[in-house]
């Protein structure tokens, strides 16, 4: 294992590798998306206390789900780019805040779009929703800071200095909104606590899970791969590769 | 005995140029005497915003003042200097901070007692946020540096500081105005007051080899 890890820090393995996998991984996000939102949306029985609006679930949660994991994983990067000086990391840190990014803004939109049938109103400032407002913040950040650098190389090491801070103070930062929400929170509302999901309605929402987590990971193969290509144009093996792809 | 010389440079070139201190001084004036203006005059009410308000105003007089705070170092290849001078950056940069953390915390804090007056506080509640801005300010000021380190080439990092420093400070802002309306309402402020000791702490501790990092990746041009 550890030699495959070795020869995925070389560029032109990671290419080779990693394009290999792109069909397979692009038609398993298929196959699991459109089963997952079809069962979810047609054939799992509707909520008692909701009806059918629940279904948003099954983009909500994979959503909220993967910007959280993403966030993960471009900590990881960050520490594998900075403490091993491995340009791949750091490649793919920034093909994943982009992603990640999205994934965030599209938890909150469909939170909100959500939250207005079941609680009435767009927006409330809970300890997870602010959290996670929070969390589409950094990533923003991350992104203006890595697009403001000329020189990639330079733009991904900031970029993973600022999320390794943010990773440290992404749990100070949840635990400081928990405590001030539990503390200021009026008693008025009622927060939607998840009741223990029946099997009928996990099923598609796993089945999307993995659909989301493989499309997450074919689109930021995708990024990376073109990504590569750009800053290693000047190297045979791109160029040996553009000419056999031109024939 | 470097150190001291690196603070002592600090203060002299403050001092002869005070305009960047001034300027974040008369801002953080100038939004906590006009943002209960735009707010409803009744007296109560301006009391509850009151500790937020003027925690807004503190952060925004910081980002301010760290705009400039290693600008014109790197224009003058200062920065450039300290870093191949084989003295730890990390040591400067704490030189720096601490001396512009002084500096502007000074003013605004003898501003807070016309601040008591203008917001209606009593004693207590006046120590208090005296207590929370010297306790809370350190670490604001310390990401604002490291925010200010990212936009060091750029033209327009107003926006660029502003968007790393919202996510960064909140809880800072959470810990700080709460401690003061935790005073207002004769509560018990020692676990705010712990909380942000130890977020100034932490970012004492380690922001300096962050704001560092950042600096010798933007030399490395």
């Amino acid at each position: 294992m550890w030699k495959f890890l070795y020869q995925m820090a070389s560029p032109k393995t990671f290419y080779r590798l990693t394009q290999g996998w792109l069909k397979t991984l692009g038609a398993l996000a298929l196959v699991f998306l459109v089963v997952g939102s079809l069962w979810g949306l047609f054939f799992a029985p509707p909520d008692y206390q909701q009806g059918d609006a629940f279904r948003i679930i099954y983009v909500h949660v994979p959503a909220a789900f993967l910007s959280m994991s993403l966030y993960g994983y471009m900590a990881f990067c960050a520490l594998l780019l900075l403490v091993w000086r491995i340009k791949i990391a750091g490649l793919m840190l920034a093909s994943t805040a982009v992603i990640g990014a999205w994934m965030a803004f599209l938890a909150l939109a469909t939170g909100s779009i959500w939250g207005k049938p079941m609680w009435g109103t767009w927006w409330v400032w809970d300890a997870r929703l602010t959290s996670e407002l929070i969390l589409l913040l950094l990533y923003t950040a991350i992104l203006a800071t890595h697009a403001a650098f000329k020189n990639r190389e330079q733009a991904d090491k900031v970029a993973a200095i600022l999320t390794l801070v943010g990773v440290i103070d992404l749990p100070i930062i949840h635990y400081s909104v928990y405590w001030w929400n539990t503390l200021h929170q009026g008693a008025t509302l009622t927060v939607f606590s998840k009741p223990k999901i029946a099997a009928p309605m996990l099923y598609p929402l796993l089945l999307t899970l993995l659909g989301f987590a493989c499309f997450s990971a074919w689109v930021i193969l995708q990024r990376a791969g073109n990504e590569l290509l750009m800053r290693e144009r000047r190297q045979k093996w791109v160029r040996q590769l553009i000419l056999k792809g031109s024939e | 005995m470097n150190f001291y010389r690196q603070l002592r440079r600090e203060l002299l070139i403050n001092a002869r140029q005070p305009r960047v201190i001034i300027n974040a001084t008369l801002f953080f004036i100038m939004v906590s005497v006009f943002f209960p203006l735009a707010l409803p005059a009744d007296s109560q009410m301006l009391r509850q915003f009151a500790p937020g308000l003027i925690w807004i105003a503190v952060l925004f007089a910081m980002m301010l003042a760290s705009e400039r705070i290693l600008q014109q170092d790197f224009d003058d290849g200062v920065l450039e200097q300290w870093a191949i001078s084989g003295y730890p950056l990390q040591r400067l940069i704490v030189a720096k901070i601490m001396v512009h953390w002084l500096l502007i915390i000074l003013p605004i804090l003898l501003f807070c007692p016309i601040l008591a007056i203008l917001f209606d506080f009593n004693t207590n509640t006046l120590l208090v946020l005296i207590l929370s801005l010297v306790c809370g300010t350190p670490a604001i000021l310390g990401l604002c540096t490291l925010a200010a380190s990212f936009g060091l080439g750029l033209q327009q990092k107003g926006i660029l500081m502003a968007l790393i420093l919202l996510p960064l400070t909140i809880p800072v802002m959470i810990f700080g105005s709460g401690m003061v309306t935790m005073a207002m309402d004769e509560a018990l402020i020692s676990a705010y007051l712990a909380i942000l000791l130890a977020l100034s702490l932490l970012a004492f501790a380690f922001l300096p080899y962050a704001i560092a990092a950042i600096i010798r990746i933007s030399l490395a041009d």
